[in-house]
This record gives structure tokens, sequence and C-alpha cells, in this order.
């Protein structure tokens, strides 16, 4: 029997959520002041740039750039020293791609929205047709997102707006600061494009997609040769209309402005492909998670590169479905080796061949098989960024598809470990996206005179157990959670316990407490409150890093989600429920073998 | 901190620089198809190949028994006896086996990403060429049933829907424009009847909602494109003494539109019902267009004389063997409805529409011989050449004549037989099917994540898969048994 | 249809009189003698000779049988004997125009509904019904189809003017949509968890509702035993409809297709004690046959014409299914699942008899076998002299689309070989007027 929420505190909670501002946190902690902005890394080892290493070198920080890098560099007065003999240093990474420091929009919650009147005519806003949009005026230094590339170890990132087909030009920030401004690099630095039809109006599919912005960017050609008559001369001409987002076209036409459009499959990459071969854009192709079935294409293209730093998880076959006499897991995987020949003939085909008979008695083997064909499909991608680079493709990375960043450089990791040199991980983590962006006299090494962005570990980059210790970020310095087990990301916390939390909602704080009982994998617990009758059940109580998730049935509510970050005995996060929307829920742990 | 504004991210394409000449970039993307076509069809890969000792089956020319064929670079070369393989080229031994020219599928879904574009009741500008899939494992079982060229489709949510390609069942190449047919003619679906009146005058309240608004949707199109036609041509006029001429407006669907009056684009038209067939002739008679072929036409039996009459070589049918029933347009449908068609002259094809028919169409096609008694060529026909002349390929393939496309398709037994079994297929002279070598898993992607693979269960025909798309429009069990 | 051009021929020579009669055939009853025939007997091996039916039964036939004086002869020189053709699966009668609401008469509102029965809503006269059975199909199994129990399927004759003159030996039974793990097409985009999910419920519910059921069947029969004793049971028409399944006296039809689905099912099958089940379907059959065949459970496969349930799999997966399935012992009938083209039955058992199950076998699996299987056996699905006088004339193998089915016979009753499809060929063939409506040089007059 499921208790439900008595409807008064329903109507509440879903009051909250249309009208709830973004609620101010409970307790804003006061940040220890810093007294300097000079630093010295002492006795660090140094990786200036890909295969250029200082054994032994200090590095001075001051006012944001990079003062000195030696082995005898002189330590200012004013430097807080640290001791760096055990420490490396690299140059701060650089996201080629993200929406890091723009927060995702209300309309990606779900439910449908009105069908527009004439859905084959709809506004430009609703169809996802935003090239006039500016990345610069939708930053929010507060998001979530640039703390998390930041613990990445990115310090640089090209964001770009949310949104569907065209959603604005990119900006080049840096990955702290206090208000929107002092984040920016630079502007207008790309047009973001991707395959993201408009729901239920035109473009509803990719190939309208395709042809829309065949129309746009022909007509935006037609629109700037009108300009530049009725510029030169006026008299006797219509005058040409205010017209933003075709005139947001005109750098592009001009070999300004580069289309990045972002690929989530190999067919997409080719339609990219497609798309600049008719129109003749300059193009960046992001993305790129199946390019190991394009590697002619993009070479053949020769466009800029940014690889996605998100891979496949690993599924292991579920205890339920495996035979416990199945050698799951034992089959061999099929080769590797040929990316290029496909046919059932050529050697090195994973096509699975030799069960030419097959009845019930071949299933358990064909269940092996299929997953090892699962197990092969995954380690293309794990190859792929291994495979571009012995295709001779430059490329850098983007974040974009990547859920939790804390993954970044666990995934880069794998992709050296099935091929990449770690130079070239490096490389494309820093020296070249700092080309791209023409960041190379700023940014990329660390040098004299760059900004002081740099990454500091505990060892090299790509062993296992390295942990970033300290991120620094325009000069400004980022300590790291001490280190724990795990590949890169904060490692799993232990929610155990009591929590007091608070809802805040514009009607008054929701108070109430969660009991959270059991241990990893199998947790459970029960949340109540004020304003239920009595406490309800948690579901699929799960932890995954320090990002606390369940779920609870709320009666009429519906269910409601709820997603937070553990700190210590911090909780921080929001209720979700579908139908209604998002409240932030805040909390402290009063009880708990974890409680500090 | 001062950042100096970047270099651009610039990228030297020569064709980028291709200066803006007014209405000339109008054929910019054409000239561009020019040159990336000789590439194309160099990567395309082609084979030599001797079969021997088989029965062909010509088609056009009759059967030829004990006969081998030689192919040489992807063409058939020779037909003959005792005829010697080239060095290096396959041999195979077609004693006691049947050779038919690679099965045309005139209508098909398969190996795209979108079908209908239906949000709009004119859709001229999309194109499902531009977004072909080579990794439907459809194409594979379509080679399976030997099919050797389909003719993929824009669905039929829409009066004027999207652009259609022609296809090679090249399975295995990675790049999607491998797939196209180098050099086959442009064509555009079009549909007529319940589908477009249901998407968007019963599903949206605007017109069409009728079989009448369904011809005003036509002739507004083409006028505007006539005029949008004439204004480009003053244009082009104006400039040569006024260098300060403007352009009119670009529109992209209007380009297309233009094009299928200037007899460029063939249209191929969904249809069902006598009186939408007569109606789609007189507008295209009206407006100069005169060839066109009527896709499904399951009256098209009812008005045979008019189709044969039609233009100068006469309308084209694209029929079903036997489906009908599944809605009200089709329920005085017959299976007799190819055997009419060819015995008054009209082209007729019998097509799939469906991933499940399109492995048989052989069979399809030899429901003739119980629906009306048509010859074996005259069933054959209906599956090769005629599909062929429909979609303008008919100097390429469609049969088995030395200098056309070595796309064959060997089977055990006679294929009009219920017993036969395809054997081999081949495209341009590769085989792409090979019973013998046949995988069991033929997939060329999989998802990487997905643990346990997906049983997806067989309900039955689709009989509108040409309305995907647009399920949010319709319901559910109008489309669905 | 060479047949048919004769026949046309012959139209257009006859007589008025005779065109009118044609008008509207009758079917007739009476005796007939197929003479000089090929009768293809499917339990009694090929037999040349003569077969004679009188009233509703097949009264003689061998290689030394005299025509009876009053007898109709057809010369069946050349010709072969079948008999009709049992399609183990359709919807014939239930549906006449696919998108139309209301000529849709198979899915009842409800998940529980096993008190609805075909036999009430099958159309008599649907134009469907002449196109199917002149193709030699006599004979089908129309079903319901929807939620988890959908209703009763009937076992019909192509030929009657009421459902109770088509009902055959009032064979009806519930059918069970098994719970399922398969994506139901294309456009079923649920999640992986979401399906397990979905099927977990459903299995619950049916196990619920059959618990009911038992629980309603020992009410029922405490109340039969002594029925003055005391008031009558609460009517709940789901329940009294489970009776007979519950209880063996009916058998339970099971639609079921994919390999897990069907290893449930017969877990749940023999968890119950459930003796007299039916299997519908059976898409991947082939991956379970063994245990199919260890649980002894007759399976109605197809359609054959369809495609493989997985990405992964063989193209000819689904071909071959039946020919597997009947290998590993299981007992097979065919079914193609159609409702308008239940006519491409022998096509279906045709694509069955090439991708591995010969010809002899897939007759059987259009014939006997679900003779068999109905327990009908001893009216239908052979030619044997005291059977039902449900069979066809061809001019060959009706596996072979080149083969024309010249006569049927349904009941003793010898069908009329036209159909609203034929008509149309006969009116459209060489339509008057062609393109010109007057012949040229006529004056137009009004």
């Amino acid at each position: 029997m499921i208790p439900r929420l008595p409807l008064a505190a329903a109507a509440l909670v879903a009051a909250l959520a249309w009208l709830a501002p973004p609620a101010a946190r409970a307790q804003a902690d006061d940040a220890v002041p810093q007294v300097t902005r000079t630093f010295a890394l002492v006795d660090a080892r140094v990786v200036q740039a890909p295969g250029r290493v200082l054994d032994r070198a200090t590095v001075v920080v001051r006012d944001g750039r990079i003062l000195a890098v030696g082995p005898d560099a002189a330590i200012p007065f004013d430097a807080e020293r640290i001791e760096a003999d055990s420490l490396t240093i690299y140059a701060g990474f650089i996201d080629g791609l993200s929406h890091a420091g723009i927060p995702k929009p209300q309309e990606e919650r779900g439910g449908q929205q009105d069908r527009p009147d004439d859905p084959g005519n709809p506004p430009n806003e609703d169809a996802g047709i935003q090239p006039d949009r500016d990345a610069r005026t939708l930053l929010d230094p507060g998001d979530k997102s640039i703390e998390q590339l930041r613990k990445a170890g990115f310090t640089v990132a090209h964001t770009v707006p949310h949104g569907r087909m065209l959603p604005g030009t990119g900006a080049l920030i840096l990955l702290a600061g206090d208000d929107p401004n002092a984040l920016v690099l630079d502007g207008e630095t790309s047009l973001f494009a991707q395959f993201r039809p408009a729901q239920g109006m035109y473009p509803g599919t990719d190939m309208a997609v395709m042809a829309k912005l065949r129309q746009l960017y022909r007509e935006a050609q037609r629109r700037q040769r009108v300009e530049t008559l009725y510029a030169a001369n006026p008299t006797g001409l219509d005058r040409p209309a205010y017209d933003p987002v075709h005139y947001a076209f005109f750098p592009v036409l001009d070999g300004d402005r580069a289309v990045f459009f972002h690929t989530q499959n190999a067919l997409e990459i080719h339609r990219a492909l497609a798309l600049r071969e008719a129109l003749g854009f300059p193009l960046v192709l992001t993305g790129l998670a199946q390019s190991f079935m394009a590697l002619d294409a993009l070479r053949d293209a020769g466009v800029p590169l940014l690889l996605t730093l998100d891979l496949p998880e690993e599924k292991k076959p579920k205890k339920d479905d495996s035979d416990p006499d199945s050698t799951a897991g034992g089959a061999p995987v099929p080769p590797a080796d040929s990316v290029h020949a496909m046919t059932p003939e050529a050697p090195g085909s994973f096509f699975i061949s030799d069960q030419r008979t097959r009845s019930y008695e071949d299933v358990e083997a064909e269940k092996d098989r299929l997953e090892a064909r699962v197990r092969f499909e995954r380690e293309k991608y794990l190859k792929t960024a291994g495979w571009m680079h012995e295709a001779g493709l430059r490329f850098g990375f983007t974040t974009a598809d990547l859920d939790k960043p804390e993954e970044a450089l666990g995934n880069l990791r794998l992709m050296v470990e099935h091929g990449l040199p770690e130079d070239a991980a490096l490389a494309a983590l820093t020296t070249h996206p700092a080309d791209l962006f023409g960041l190379a006299g700023n940014a990329g090494t660390v040098e004299r005179g760059k900004l002081a962005n740099l990454v500091v570990t505990d060892g090299p980059l790509f062993d296992e157990d390295t942990k970033i210790r300290y991120v620094f970020v325009d000069g400004q310095r980022f300590e790291m959670e001490e280190a724990r087990p795990g590949a890169g990301g904060p490692a799993t916390v232990n929610p155990a316990g009591t929590w007091s939390f608070v809802v805040a909602s514009p009607d008054g704080d929701v108070e109430g407490t969660i009991t959270i009982t059991g241990s990893a994998g199998s947790f459970s617990g029960t949340i109540n409150a004020a304003v239920m009758p009595g406490p309800v059940d948690l579901d699929d109580v799960t932890v995954s890093g320090n990002t606390l998730r369940f779920s609870f049935d709320a009666g009429e509510m519906g269910r409601i989600e709820a997603e937070a970050t553990i700190e210590g005995d911090r909780l921080d996060g929001t209720l979700t429920a579908a139908a209604f929307g998002s409240l932030p829920i805040t909390g402290s742990r009063t009880a708990g073998p974890d409680r500090r | 901190m001062t950042v100096r504004r970047p270099p651009p991210v610039r990228l030297a394409s020569p064709r980028f620089q291709i200066p803006i000449a007014m209405k000339t970039y109008r054929l910019l993307p054409l000239l561009l198809l020019a040159l990336a076509l000789p590439a194309q069809a160099q990567d395309a890969e082609r084979g030599d190949l001797l079969i021997t000792n088989a029965t062909v089956l010509t088609v056009t020319n009759g059967t030829l028994e004990n006969t081998d064929i030689l192919v040489r670079d992807g063409r058939i070369a020779q037909l003959g006896q005792g005829l010697s393989a080239p060095r290096g080229a396959t041999t195979i031994d077609a004693t006691g086996r049947y050779v038919m020219p690679g099965i045309i599928d005139a209508h098909s879904h398969i190996a795209i990403s979108n079908v209908n574009e239906s949000t709009n009741p004119v859709t001229a500008e999309v194109s499902v060429g531009d977004v072909l899939d080579p990794f439907d494992v459809g194409l594979y079982r379509a080679l399976a049933g030997g099919v050797t060229t389909s003719h993929v489709m824009h669905g039929s949510a829409n009066v004027i829907g999207g652009q259609c390609e022609t296809i090679k069942h090249r399975y295995g190449v990675l790049d999607p424009a491998l797939l196209e047919m180098e050099g086959a003619p442009r064509t555009i679906k079009f549909a007529l009847g319940e589908n477009p009146t249901r998407v968007h005058g019963r599903g949206r309240n605007i017109q069409p909602s009728t079989r009448m608004g369904v011809e005003f949707v036509l002739r507004e199109a083409f006028s505007q494109a006539q005029r949008y036609q004439e204004a480009w041509d003053r244009y082009e006029a104006e400039r040569r003494t006024n260098d300060r001429a403007v352009p009119p407006a670009y529109h992209e669907r209007l380009e297309v539109l233009a094009d299928i009056l200037a007899g460029e684009i063939l249209v191929q038209s969904h249809s069902y019902r006598a009186d939408e067939i007569l109606m789609l002739m007189r507008v295209l008679e009206d407006f100069g267009v005169d060839r066109v072929t009527f896709q499904h036409a399951n009256e098209g039996f009812k008005v045979a004389p008019e189709l044969a009459a039609f233009g100068t070589d006469g309308a084209g049918a694209s029929v079903f063997a036997d489906w009908w029933a599944y809605k009200f347009e089709v329920y005085y449908s017959t299976a007799y409805n190819a055997a009419i068609l060819t015995r008054n002259g009209v082209t007729a094809s019998i097509n799939s529409d469906s991933g499940e028919l399109n492995r048989h169409l052989y069979h399809e096609a030899a429901k003739t011989q119980k629906y009306g008694d048509l010859t074996d060529d005259e069933a054959l026909a209906l599956i090769t050449i005629n599909p062929a002349k429909q979609l303008g390929i008919d100097a390429r393939v469609g049969s088995i004549e030395v200098g056309k496309d070595a796309d064959l398709a060997i089977f055990s037994a006679h294929p009009l037989s219920i017993y036969a079994i395809p054997q081999q297929t081949i495209v341009d002279g590769i085989v792409r099917f090979d019973i013998e070598a046949d995988p069991d898993d033929v997939r060329l992607m999989t998802d990487p994540e997905e643990q346990v693979e997906a049983v997806t269960l067989w309900q039955g025909h689709d009989h509108d898969r040409c309305l995907e798309g647009t399920y949010d429009l319709v319901d559910f069990m109008t489309i669905y048994r | 249809m060479k047949y048919l051009a004769t026949l046309l021929l012959a139209l257009a020579l006859a007589a008025p009189a005779a065109v009118a009669q044609d008008w509207a055939p009758k079917a007739e009853q009476g005796a007939f003698a197929l003479t000089n025939a090929r009768l293809v007997t499917v339990t009694g091996g090929v037999v040349n000779g003569t077969l004679v039916i009188r009233n509703d039964k097949i009264v003689a036939l061998g290689p030394n049988v005299d025509v009876p004086a009053d007898a109709e002869v057809i010369d069946a020189t050349g010709l072969s004997v079948y008999p009709g053709m049992i399609d183990s699966g359709t919807q014939v009668g239930l549906a006449e125009v696919g998108s139309l609401p209301e000529t849709r008469d198979f899915n009842e509102i409800g998940d529980l509904v096993p008190q609805m029965k075909a036999l009430t809503a099958v159309n008599p006269n649907s134009v469907v019904i002449p196109v199917t059975r002149t193709s030699g199909v006599t004979t089908v199994i129309t079903e319901p189809s929807g939620g988890l129990l959908p209703g009763q399927a009937a076992l019909i004759n192509l030929h009657g003017y009421t459902p109770a003159q088509m009902h055959v030996a009032g064979v009806e039974m519930v059918k069970l949509q098994f719970p399922t793990t398969g994506r139901r097409g294309w456009w079923d985009r649920r999640s992986e968890d979401a399906i397990k999910k979905d099927a977990e419920k459903a299995l619950k519910k049916l196990n619920d509702t059959f618990d009911q059921a038992l629980l309603y069947a020992r009410i029922d029969s405490a109340y039969r035993a002594n029925p003055e004793a005391d008031r009558r049971p609460e009517y709940v028409p789901s329940m009294q409809a489970l009776v007979p399944a519950v209880r063996g006296q009916q058998p339970l039809l099971i639609s079921v297709n994919a390999a897990r689905d069907i290893q449930v099912a017969i877990e749940w099958v023999e968890e119950r004690g459930l003796e007299n089940v039916v299997f519908s379907g059976v898409a991947e059959g082939w991956r379970v046959a063994d245990e199919i065949a260890e649980a002894g459970i007759p399976c109605l496969v197809g359609p054959v014409l369809s495609v493989p349930t997985r990405q992964s799999d063989r193209y000819d997966r689904a071909y071959a299914n039946a020919s597997l399935l009947r290998q590993a012992g299981v007992q097979v009938a065919l079914r193609t699942g159609e409702t308008e083209n239940v006519r491409n039955l022998p096509y279906h058992a045709g694509f069955a008899a090439t991708y591995g199950m010969g010809t002899d076998e897939a007759l059987r699996a259009v014939t006997i076998a679900p003779a068999r299987i109905f327990g009908v056996a001893d009216q239908l699905g052979s030619l044997e002299v005291g059977k039902k006088a449900n069979l066809f004339v061809a001019t060959g193998d009706p596996f072979e689309t080149s083969t024309d089915v010249l006569h049927v016979f349904i009941d003793g009753y010898q069908m009329p070989m036209t159909n609203r499809q034929r008509q149309l060929y006969q009116e459209f063939l060489e339509r008057r007027p062609g393109v010109e409506k007057h012949a040229e040089g006529a004056v137009e007059t009004n």
C-alpha cells in the first residue's frame, strides 16, 4: 500500500514547481579569503607541451599569468609556495565544444508543447533556428557545469547554446569567474549546428534540417548580395529588411566563422560533410562518436575535428538473463583489424559466419556470440581515438555528449589504453584546440606569458591512479578534494544516515527527513515531511560518485525523482515531478556512519 | 587580461571561393554534384565475373539455355557459350540454375533515416537521398530475395512530399553516397487521397481535407513555381544590362517544383482511386509535365486506357500484387490490376512498399499468372525492365543485355516458381549475397550498450509505412490492425 | 488463371439468359462425381480415380468407384483434388476495411474480456470471404485480438449465411495474448526495462485472473452439484468464459512469439497444470523447439511470410521456422495471421515447403494437422469417405502461383467461382467505353 500525500501538500508542491524562483541556497558558505594571486609551484615535473618535459622546475603564477617556468625561477615575495616535488603540471585542458555555463532551458522537460497553428511555417524561435543567439548572453557563472568541467581539468571551454538545429553562436570562456562577462575570452567563435529537428513542426526531420540549412544559406548569400548593392547605393532599391537570422550567416559566407556541426553517429558525419560539399561553408566537425565508420571521409574532408569524450558504458549481462551454464564473457572477441572492409568475405570482418545450421541446439552459443559482438562493438568506440590518430587526423575533444564530466579523464585513459598515444591525447586536450581557436599565444602550453591555466596532478596524467590536485584557471587556484579511489571522478560516497532537508518554496520551506540504510548496491530508505501523512519508501536509491539518486511515489503527484550531490554531510540537489517541474532541495546529515 | 580576437577558424575551400554569381549559384549544387559524381562512381566497387551454363531469363530477349554471362568491370560484357573468365575473376557454375536481371523495387522505404516530413502539405525541398542509411539490414534481406535496386521514397503524408532516391543494394559500403545509383534521374513523391487529407485536413484542419483540396494544393504549388521561375528569368535578363539588378528571393522548395515543371524530376505519385489518378493527369497536362508513374494505383485498372494514353509514352503504374482492403480507398481493388494494366498497354510494375514483401518480389510477380495469366516474360518484366522504365534507368538495368550493369539474381529454380530459392545476388559484378556464404549476423553496426538484442514481433504488414513519422497525428489503430 | 479466360470466352458467347443466371450464382448441394481425378488424400496417399460427394459428405473415393446416376459429373482429367485448406489464424469476417474502426470488430475494450466471441461478429457476407475461398481455403480460425484475454476464436467454414452455418463442430477457444518481452513493431520505442516491467505486470495479472477463474470454476461446480441448496453464484462473464479452459474442456489458444516468452509460457502452462493448450504465432519457436516438443504443445505457426524477429537473425528464419519446429517433433499447423489476404495461405505453405518442410509436410500443416489440433479430424483435413466434403479441384500443385483452382466444395456445397475481384476483372479488362466515349467520327448528341 502506497501512502499518499494529502491533496493540500500535493497542491502546494505543484504550486511551488511553477512559481518558485531559483531559490536562494539556504546557507551560503562564506569562502575563506585568498590573500594573494601569486603562487609558486616548486620543484614540479612540468609537461610544458606534449613531448616537452622539465623534470624538475618551478612554475610561478601571478595575476592570472604564468610569470616564469624553469628550474631556477625566482619566487616573488608575495607568492604562496606550493611544494610540488611529487606533482606534475600540465597546461589547462581546453574543451572544444560544450554547453558549459549555459543553464539547460526549461523547455527540455517533458510534455508536449501546444501545436503551432501552422506547423509548416513556425516562428524561427520555435523551430530552433536561432543562429543570431549569442552564447555570451546566456552565461551563468554559477552553473554547475563549470565546476564539473573544472574538476576534470578543463580551464577553457568553447561553449554553445542549447537548442535545436541552429542554437546560436559559441563563445570561448574561462571555467571560473564571478560574473558572466568575466568568463568570456571571446565571442561569436562559431556558428553551432546539429541534426536536431523541431518537434511537431518544420523542420521535423533530419532531411528537413538539411533542406532548411540549404535554404537559409543560399538565401543568406542572396541577401548579402542585396545588402552590398544597397550599401553601395540605395537609390531606387528596396530597403532590405532587418533580418538577424540570415545576417548571422554573413561571417560564415565570408569565411570568417566556421560552422561547428555536432554529429552523434556516422550518418550525421556524412550528412554534415554533404552539406559542406553542397554549400562550401567552413566546417568543424564535432562529436564523431562513430568516426570509425567514416575515417576515409574524414581524411578526405580535411576539416578540424573535435572528438567526444563520451564512451559507451560497459554493459554486464544481467543476472536473471544469464544462464549459469553459459560461458558468457569467455567467448572470443572477433578481431578488430578492419574498419574499412565490411563485406562478409573480407578478412577481419566482424560478420559472424560459422553458425550455418542454426536451431535450438545453437542458441546458447548464439547468445555468447551476440554478447561478444556487443563487446567488440564497444571496443571500436574505445579504439576510435587511436584509429583517428593513426589515420593522420588531428583532433581536439568535446564534452558536449558527456552526461557526467567527471568521467572525462577515465574515458581518456581508456582511449590511451586502446591505442591513442599519450602525447596525442595531451595535444588533443591542449595545443590542438588552442591552435583551432586561435589561442595558441595564450593557452595550451605551460609557458611564460600565457594564461595561468594549469592542471596539477599527483602523477602522470594517464596513469590510472593519478588524481588532479589543483586546477588553476586564470591564476585562480582550485584545490581538488582529497584523492579517493576511482578513475578521475569523485569517489563513491556513502549516503547512509539520517538527513534533514529543506525544500525551498515561495510559500515557505518544506522541512522533513530522509533516512537511508544499507550499503553500496542495496541502499533503501524513506522520506517523511510535515506535509506528508507518514514515511514513504524510496525507490531505486543509487549512488554514482557523489551523486545520490532516488525516487518516490507521491500519490496524485505521481513519481518524484530526486538527484542530489553529497559533499561531506551536505546534500544539494533537486526534486523533480515529471508533470510539474523541479524544486531545489538542500539538507544536512544528522546521523550516520560517515558523518564527520 | 586581454585576449585578442583569435584568427578565424578558416577553411581553404576552393568551392567556397566561387563568387556568388547571381542565379548561377542556383546551379551550384548541380555543378558540384556533377563534379562529385565521377569520384563516387570510382568508389563504387565493380567486379569481373563469369557465370556459366545458366538458363538466362533476359526478360527482353527471351530465355537463353546453357548460356554463359561474362561480366567485366561491373557490366555485362558478353553472353554466349564457352566463354572464359578473365584472370582472377570468380566463376559461378550455374548449371541447372536460372539467372534473371536483378529485381528492381519501384517503391521502398528501406535504408533511410526519415520517411515523412509531414509538417507541411508541400515539402518538395526535402530529400530522402540526404538521409540514406547504408547500415539497414533490410538492404541485405532484400538482396537475399534477388533485389539489386530500390527506389526509396519519401512517405505519403504530403501532397507533394520529398524527393526520392534510386539506390543499389551495395550492402557493406559504409558511405551512404555509395548506395546511390549514380546517374539515375531525380524523382519526387506526390500523394493523393486519404493520407494527405488525413494528416493535414483531419489532423491539423488545414487544406487539403478532400480530393478537391488536393488538386488545388498541386495547382497552387505549380503556379507559384512558374512565377518563381519567371522572376529569375526576368532577373537573368535584366542583369545583363543592369549590374544593380536585385535577385529575387531564393526558395529551395520552388526550385525543386520548377525543376519538376522543367521535366527534370520524375513524378511518382501515391494514389489509389481512379478519380484522383485522372485528376493528377489533368493537372500535369495543364502544366506541361508528360511523365508520371502512379504508385499503388489500386484502381489504376479502372482507368487503364487513360493511363496508356497519357503524354507521349503513357503513364506508368507501380502496383501491389494483391494488397487491398486495408483502407477504404483500396476496398474496390482487384489482384488482376497488373494484368488489366498490362493488357491495356500500360507500363506496369509490382513493388513492395514493405521490408517484408521486398524479399519475395519474384513471388509477388508470379501471382500475376494466377490473376490474369501473364506470360513468364510479362510477369518478370513487372519487377525488372518495367520499373526500370518508370525510374528512367532502363538503359542501365532491368534486363540481361550486353552493356548493361551486371545486376543479376541467380535462382535454384525458375523464379516464378514457389520453390525457387535465390542463390546469389550480384550488384555491379560484385556478389553481395551468396547463400553458401550467408552470415548469420549481417549487421554492420550494433548498439554497444544493448545487452540483449531487441525482439521485434511481426504484426502484419505496415500498409502505411508511407505514413511513418506522422503517427503523432493519426490514431494508431487507423493505421495498424 | 487459364480457366478464367475460358470462362470469360464462354460468357461472351453465352446466351443472354445464361449471363443473367450467372449474375449471382448460388451454391448448390447435391450429388457430384469428380472423375478421372488425381486425389491427393493427404492421409491415404495419392489415388487416381473418382470421388463422390453426396449432400455434405464424401461418400466414395477410389480407382473403381461407380458414378451415381443422379450425380453431376465433373471430369477432372489432368486435375488434382485436395482437401480444403485450413488457416489456423485469421481475422476473416471480423474486419472489412482495415482503417475504418466502424468495420473492425476484433478488439473489444478491456484487457480481460474472454467472454467476447469472434463468432458473434463474423460477417458471413464479408466481401473477403468469396475472395478467400475461391483460392481453396475453405476453413479458418478467426480470432479476436487486443489485450491479455481478448476473447474467443472460432473455427469457421467460409460459406454460410449465419455464423451458426459457418461454425465448424462448435470449436471455440479462449485466446490468451501471452505477456510479451518483444517489441510490437518499429513504433514501439519503450525501453528494455519498461518492456520487461510491463510483461511482468501482465503475467501477475494473468495469474490473478486464473486464480479467480479456478475459484469461479469451483463455485460453479459446487452450485451445479446442488442448485437448489443456495442462491446462484455471481454473474462474472469473463470468469464464466474461462471455466471451460481451466477445466481443460476447451483448448486455450496462447498467442506467444519471443523465445523467452515461449519458455515462460511453457513454464506457466506446466505450473498451472493446463493440459489442453495450443500455441499460436510462435515466431521464435525454432530457438526453443526442443522445449516445445518436450512440452507436447501443438503450434499454429505463422505468418511464414514475415521478417525475422531480430536484426541479427538469418534472413530466412521466418520461412524456416515451421520446418525447424516440425523437425524437432512439434505438431505444426500454419497460419497467415491475415484478414483480406488469407487467400495467400497456400503461398505461406509453399515458402515453408521450400525452406525445409517439403511439399507433403507443408500440405499436412494446412489440412490434417490443424484438423487434428482442433479435434475435427473426423470431419476435415483429408479426403476420406465419411468426412465433410470440404475440398477443391486444381490444375496442379496449389502452392504454385501458376495453378488455378477450378472448383471448391464446402460442406458439399459447390461454390460459385466468383468474387468481387474477378467481377472487376471481367468488367475492366476491356472496358467499354475505352478512352473515347464514342467511336471516332460519331456525332455527340444530347
